[in-house]
C-alpha cells in the first residue's frame, strides 16, 4: 500500500526542482508565449475563412477559431509538434534520468520510502503541472482569439481542449520517465527523445509524401490526443453520427479510411490515449524499481 | 530510537560472505563483517577495496549477488521500509538537488522519511544544521555548498528521524581539519547515546581514534576483524624490509611469503618486494637462500622505518601480494 503522505512529499520535493530551474522557464515561457501570439494572430492573418473552408469546415464542423488555433498550435504542425516534446519530455527528463546522473536519487532511495512511492510522486507532480500548463494555455489562446476577433463560442469545450493537450504533453512525460529508468541519465534521455521525435517525424514525412496526407503529425505521440479532440468536437455535433478515421499501412503507399461511429471513435482515442501512456509508465516503473545505484 | 535497538546475537549489523560482482567483473567477493549494538565500528581499506560496494549492497542500492545481510536481525527485503527508518546513511561525496536550500533538504527529506509532525520537523532541521555546523548556510542553496558543507549536510540528513544504526561512508571527505575534529566528537557522542555506527574510511589514523573495533577489506575480501588495538599492536610488532633480486618470479614471492615471521609481501618495482613481518625475526638470511633456491640473487635488503599509516599501506596497499599467515 502506497503512502499518501510519502507520495505527496516526493510530488513537492519534485515541484521545487522543476519550479527553480531556468530549463522549466525557458520552455514554459516559449510555449505560453507562443499561445499568445498564435491565438491572437492566427484569426487575424486568416480569417475567419479558415473556418469556414471545406477542409476544415470537414473536419471540425461548426469549428470556433479559437480551437483551430489550440490544434494548430498544439499537434498539428511540425513546429508545435515540438511543444509537447519540450514541455513533457524535456522538463520531465530531469525527474529520472538527472536524479541518478547527479547522484541525487542515492538520499533520496535511501530514505525510508517505496520506489513505488518515489515514482508515483514524480508522476503525480508532473501531472498537476501539466494540467495547470494546459489550462494556462487553452485560456492565454481563448484570450488572443478575443482580442483579436471578438468573443469566443462553445468555451464547454475548454475540458476536453485541456484534457488533449494534456495527453499530449503527458505521453512524452511517460517516454522520458521510461527512457530515464532505463538508461538512467538525464542527457541521454534528452537525446533519445529527440531521436524519437526525428525518428517518428522521418516516418510521417515519408507516409505524407507517399500518401499527400497533410497532416503529418499522426504518428507522434500526440495522435491519440490529437483524435481524441477531434473525436470530442465531432460527439458534441454529431454524437450519433459517423466519423471517417485514417489509417496507413506501411508499404502500401496509401491512407486507408475507416468509418466508425462517433461514439466508437471517442472510446478508441481515450483507450488509445490510456494505452500510449500506461505502457511506458509499466516499462518505466519495471526498471526504475530494479536499478541499481553504482 | 525507534525499536529495540539490541538483537538476540547483539548485533545492529551482520555481514556474511557477502558477494557483489558486475557480469564477470567481481566487485566484492568475501566480506564479513559484524557490527556490535552501540559501537563505532571502522570499516577499513584502501580506495577500490569494495567498502562503498559493501555499504551499498546494504542500503539496497546494489543487489548482492549472493550472501547474507541482517540489520538488527532481519534481512533487508524489498524496500526494507521499517530497517530504513532505523537507519542513516551517509554516502561518499553526497549530492543534493542544488536548487534546494540547505534547510530545505532537511525538511523535504524528513517529509519523504513521514515525519508527520511539522514543528518538530523545523525544530529537528534547525538542531541538526547546528549539529553539523552549517546554521549560518541553513538559507544558502546547496548549489553553491563547498565540498565539505555537501558532507556536513549529508550527515544531518543522516541524522534526520535518529536513527539507531548509521552508516557514515568517508564522513570526514572534504572536511578542513576542524571539521574533521567535529565530527569525530559528533559520532562520539552518538555512540555515547547508544547509537551505533559504522564508519567506512580509508583513513588508518581516522578510524584509530574513534573506533573500538574495525573489518579490514583488501581487494572485496575482509582480511582482518577484531579491535583496534589487536591492529595497532600487530602493525607496532612489525618491521618492513624492502628487498631487491636480479629477477623475481611469482614462486619466489610465494616462498618468501612462507619464511617465518612474515605477514606481507609486496610488489613496489619490477625486482623489488617490500616484506612486512614482525621484528623479532631477521629476515635477511632465509631471503638470500630462496632466492639462491629460485635460481636468483638477493642484490640488497634494507630495513625501512615506517609509520603506522604506512605499515597499514604495506598490509592492505593493492598489488601484486601475497599473505604470509592468515590475520587474526
Amino acid at each position: 500500500m502506497l503512502s499518501v503522505r510519502k507520495t505527496w512529499a516526493v510530488a513537492r520535493y519534485e515541484l521545487i526542482w522543476d519550479v527553480r530551474k531556468k530549463r522549466t522557464y525557458i520552455i514554459l515561457g516559449l510555449f505560453l508565449f507562443a499561445a499568445l501570439i498564435f491565438g491572437y494572430l492566427f484569426p487575424t492573418i486568416v480569417g475567419k475563412s479558415i473556418v469556414t473552408g471545406t477542409t476544415l469546415q470537414g473536419v471540425y464542423p461548426g469549428a470556433d477559431l479559437w480551437w483551430v488555433s489550440v490544434h494548430n498550435l498544439a499537434f498539428s504542425t511540425f513546429v508545435s509538434g515540438l511543444f509537447p516534446l519540450f514541455i513533457g519530455g524535456f522538463i520531465a527528463a530531469d525527474s529520472i534520468g538527472t536524479e541518478f546522473d547527479s547522484n541525487t536519487v542515492v538520499p533520496l532511495l535511501t530514505q525510508p520510502v517505496r520506489r513505488a512511492e518515489v515514482y508515483a510522486g514524480k508522476l503525480l507532480e508532473k501531472v498537476l503541472l501539466l494540467l495547470v500548463v494546459s489550462t494556462i494555455f487553452t485560456l492565454l489562446v481563448i484570450g488572443g482569439s478575443e482580442a483579436s476577433v471578438g468573443a469566443q463560442s462553445h468555451l464547454e469545450m475548454i475540458p476536453w481542449v485541456v484534457l488533449a493537450e494534456f495527453g499530449a504533453f503527458l505521453e512524452y512525460t511517460a517516454l522520458a520517465f521510461f527512457i530515464g529508468s532505463l538508461v538512467r541519465s538525464g542527457t541521454t534521455t534528452l537525446g533519445i527523445l529527440i531521436a524519437v521525435f526525428m525518428l517518428i517525424l522521418g516516418a510521417v514525412l515519408i507516409v505524407s509524401l507517399q500518401t499527400g496526407e497533410q497532416e503529418y503529425m499522426f504518428l507522434l505521440p500526440t495522435v491519440n490526443a490529437d483524435y481524441l479532440l477531434k473525436t470530442v468536437f465531432y460527439y458534441i455535433f454529431q454524437p450519433f453520427g459517423v466519423m471517417v478515421l485514417q489509417g496507413y499501412a506501411l508499404g502500401e503507399g496509401a491512407t486507408l479510411p475507416v468509418t466508425v461511429s462517433v461514439v466508437s471513435a471517442l472510446e478508441y482515442a481515450l483507450v488509445g490515449l490510456v494505452a500510449n501512456l500506461l505502457a511506458p509508465l509499466a516499462a518505466g516503473y519495471y526498471f526504475f524499481r530494479r536499478a541499481e545505484v553504482k | 530510537m525507534s525499536g529495540s535497538a539490541v538483537t538476540s546475537s547483539g548485533l545492529a549489523l551482520e555481514v556474511k560472505n557477502l558477494v557483489k560482482s558486475y557480469g564477470p567483473i567481481p566487485g566484492i567477493w568475501d566480506v564479513n563483517l559484524a557490527v556490535k549494538t552501540g559501537t563505532l565500528h571502522g570499516f577499513l581499506g584502501p580506495n577500490g577495496s569494495g567498502k562503498t560496494t559493501t555499504v551499498k549492497c546494504i542500503m539496497g542500492l546494489l543487489r548482492k549477488t549472493s550472501g547474507e545481510i541482517r540489520i538488527f536481525g532481519e534481512e533487508p527485503r524489498g524496500d526494507a521500509i521499517r530497517l530504513k527508518h532505523r537507519v542513516g546513511y551517509l554516502p561518499e561525496l553526497p549530492s543534493f538537488p542544488r536548487y534546494l536550500k540547505g534547510r530545505e533538504v532537511l525538511i523535504t527529506y524528513g517529509r519523504i522519511r513521514g515525519i508527520p509532525d511539522k514543528t518538530k520537523l523545523l525544530e529537528e532541521s534547525k538542531v541538526l544544521l547546528k549539529k553539523v555546523g552549517l546554521d549560518d548556510a541553513a538559507e544558502k542553496a546547496v548549489g553553491k555548498y563547498s565540498k565539505g558543507m555537501q558532507t556536513r549536510l549529508g550527515l544531518a540528513v543522516a541524522l534526520l528521524g535518529e536513527p539507531d544504526l548509521l552508516i557514515l561512508d568517508e564522513p570526514t571527505e572534504g572536511l578542513d581539519p576542524g571539521g574533521i575534529i567535529d565530527v569525530r566528537e559528533l559520532l562520539k557522542t552518538m555512540v555515547s547515546e547508544g547509537r551505533t555506527v559504522l564508519l567506512s574510511s580509508h583513513q588508518l589514523s581516522e578510524v584509530q581514534q574513534v573506533c573500538s573495533r574495525i573489518t579490514v577489506l583488501k581487494e572485496g575480501r575482509t582480511v582482518i576483524e577484531g579491535s583496534v588495538e589487536d591492529l595497532t599492536e600487530r602493525l607496532r610488532g612489525g618491521v618492513v624490509y624492502k628487498a631487491e633480486f636480479d629477477s623475481l618470479g611469482p614462486d619466489l614471492m610465494e616462498d618468501v611469503g612462507k619464511i617465518d615471521g612474515v605477514s606481507e609481501v609486496t610488489s613496489v618495482e619490477e625486482e623489488v618486494i617490500a616484506i612486512l613481518m614482525s621484528k623479532d625475526y631477521d629476515v635477511r638470511p632465509a631471503l638470500a637462500k630462496s632466492a639462491v633456491k629460485h635460481g636468483s640473487l638477493l642484490l640488497s635488503c634494507e630495513r625501512e622505518e615506517a609509520s603506522l599509516e604506512e605499515l597499514f599501506l604495506s598490509l592492505v596497499r593493492e598489488g601484486n601480494q601475497t599473505s604470509g599467515h592468515a590475520p587474526d
